[in-house]
């Protein structure tokens, strides 16, 4: 009789012993969706930034910008500027300033304009500049009776990389 | 499938019958004519039956009673007080439903005293719990005639050698029983049909009048059933049908001479617990041991199927941990090829993103953006002057005009001619401001200064 009701114990023990590991499984399964899911995601973050970090560096090889670390910026910039003085009546507005990774320098360009090709020509020279970027902040033409004159204030920013130095 | 021992026995001697289950039933094994030895039954489910020729039978009232212990002990005190011996006794009992009232019940109430259990060498050497069914070999006969039909109240006559019983039952209830040994002087002259005659007639009387059982059917068995005479005679005094019993439909491979000669070992087979004199008790844990046997063969089956669940879920978890390892090294290799990158690890990417920013902003920014809008217009009006700036989020140009003409037709063509220009250049959502005009119609000078917006 002992035997038998043993046995029985066994069986029932075995039971609740198989039910309770099932009931544990269920959780680890539930639990490892739940880590799935977020590594899923984290994996799509992941690949979102990389495509982003990928067109960054796309875009700034499309616009051929370079690294420049402090001192030569700085070179690049003054360079730049005193290059403008053989073409431009040229009177630096301001001081040079260094903000936020840029070398600042405000710059007022007075020229007596040939044609509106040159004006064109000039114009285009400040647009299309990256190292310094050249901000246009004003420009003024005036017909004078020797023929029109044209004042340009500009300011140039070069950029630095703290890190490169 | 278990086996199966019934025994039916007495002090003198005894005779066996073992089985074995099958589904729905017996297969009969073998038949032992002696009292077989305890150690025999060890390996078998025991059902026994003593023949105990002074067993008690009285009709008890008693209040209704719901638990059955105490109904127990007030039926076997009353039992007590009826004998008037001081001997304990171990009783069974059916509540006579027809007798019965609400404020007081009615129990046929079968008595034998306590040691002829607690001295039964089988009981005691096979262990209470393990013995099935123990009872007395006057009911036995009830557990072949309820398969006859248990719907007819049945007056049941065996003999065998030793002993006489006569047991009337319905169904599964046994409404009265009689018992007694084969004198000897009848087993010397042989003249059984005598014998059975005159007792089965007395009882028979007793049952019909005295206690006022209306039998429908005689059974005759074992021997009894062999004493043609007795037969025909008794045909006679009841004018009741009277039948032979045939091997029940539960037992296969069982001979009709075999099912007679071991008549109330079989049927003790078919006896229902209330049958059983073992105590309280015992029936309890025999009770909870088969409920244990049902519930554990239930879980054993859903443990199976929880098994294969189990090993199924297993082996999804070591895949699926498997997969999100080879995620997690997936996702670590690519984060680490991305902060790798000479961009982000250079700290280059906050200069290169505030470059391109600033050169986007001063794109944007730029005044000569107006220009596509406003060529035609400046080509046109020959200004005195021209003025281009950005300005709270607005790029301006103005142009001053100060102007001669031959006459004031060219004049007011002119100042039409700019209306016109002006008007169209609105259009494109530049917005234009006119001021200062003045003209003097007779130097033919037109002064003015107009203003364009344009948001960016």
């Amino acid at each position: 009789m002992r035997g038998v009701l043993v046995i029985y114990t066994a069986v029932l023990f075995l039971f609740f012993s198989l039910v309770f590991s099932l009931v544990r499984i269920s959780k680890i399964t539930a639990d490892i969706d739940v880590q799935r899911e977020k590594l899923q995601r984290l994996s799509f973050q992941v690949k979102e930034r990389k495509n982003r970090l990928e067109a960054f560096k796309t875009l700034i090889e499309k616009e051929g910008i370079k690294l420049y670390d402090r001192k030569r910026a700085l070179e690049v910039l003054l360079t730049e500027v005193d290059g403008l003085r053989k073409d431009f009546q040229l009177e630096v507005s301001g001081d040079l300033r260094s903000e936020n990774g840029f070398w600042t320098m405000d710059v007022q360009l007075t020229f007596k304009p040939s044609s509106s090709a040159h004006l064109r020509r000039v114009f285009e020279r400040f647009s299309y500049m990256k190292a310094p970027i050249v901000k246009i902040n004003s420009f003024i033409l005036v017909s004078e009776e020797e023929g029109p004159e044209a004042t340009l204030d500009l300011t140039f920013f070069m950029p630095f990389s703290e890190h490169s130095e | 499938m278990g086996k199966v021992a019934c025994v039916s026995y007495s002090l003198q001697g005894g005779r066996a019958v073992f089985l074995r289950r099958i589904r729905g039933g017996f297969v009969f094994e073998k038949a032992v004519d002696e009292k077989p030895n305890p150690e025999v039954l060890k390996n078998c489910e025991p059902f026994l039956s003593l023949f105990y020729p002074d067993l008690i039978s009285e009709k008890v009232e008693s209040p209704p009673v719901d638990d059955p212990e105490t109904l127990e002990a007030l039926l076997k005190k009353k039992i007590t007080q009826i004998t008037g011996a001081t001997t304990e006794y171990m009783i069974c009992y059916e509540e006579i439903g027809d007798e019965s009232g609400e404020e007081q019940k009615v129990y046929r109430v079968f008595a034998v005293p306590s040691e002829v259990y607690s001295g039964d060498e089988f009981v005691n050497s096979l262990g209470r719990e393990k013995v099935s069914i123990f009872t007395v070999s006057q009911f036995s006969p009830s557990g072949i005639s309820r398969f006859v039909d248990p719907d007819k109240v049945i007056f049941h006559i065996y003999m065998d050698l030793e002993k006489l019983i006569m047991t009337v039952s319905e169904g599964e209830n046994i409404l009265y029983s009689r018992s007694l040994a084969v004198p000897s002087y009848v087993s010397e002259t042989g003249n059984y049909s005598d014998f059975l005659l005159e007792n089965t007639n007395m009882t028979y009387v007793y049952v019909a009048q005295r206690q006022g059982i209306k039998v429908d059917l005689i059974l005759v068995s074992g021997k009894a059933k062999d004493e043609e005479v007795f037969v025909k005679n008794l045909l006679e005094l009841t004018s009741k049908g009277i039948a032979s019993p045939l091997p029940p439909p539960q037992v296969k491979n069982l001979s009709v001479h075999t099912f007679h000669y071991y008549l109330p070992a079989l049927g003790t087979l078919f006896l229902s617990e209330a049958h059983d004199f073992s105590p309280l008790e015992v029936k309890e844990r025999r009770r909870f041991v088969v409920m244990s046997s049902r519930v554990s063969i239930v879980a054993g089956f859903f443990s199976v199927a929880l098994l294969i669940l189990l090993l199924l879920k297993i082996f999804s978890v070591l895949g699926e941990t498997r997969e999100i390892r080879s995620l997690k090294d997936q996702v670590n290799r690519e984060l680490v090829r991305l902060i790798k990158d000479p961009v982000v690890a250079g700290g280059e990417y906050s200069y290169y993103y505030n470059y391109l920013n600033k050169l986007y902003a001063v794109r944007k920014g730029n005044p000569l953006n107006i220009l596509p809008e406003s060529a035609e217009l400046i080509k046109s009006v020959k200004a005195t002057k021209y003025a281009l700036a950005e300005q709270g989020g607005r790029i301006k140009l103005a142009i001053e005009i100060d102007r001669y003409f031959k006459n004031i037709v060219d004049m007011n063509v002119f100042a039409e001619e700019l209306k016109a220009k002006l008007s169209s250049i609105e259009k494109r959502g530049i917005k234009v401001n006119v001021g200062n005009v003045v003209k003097d119609l007779k130097k033919f000078n037109l002064k003015m200064t107009v203003v364009l917006e344009k948001p960016i």
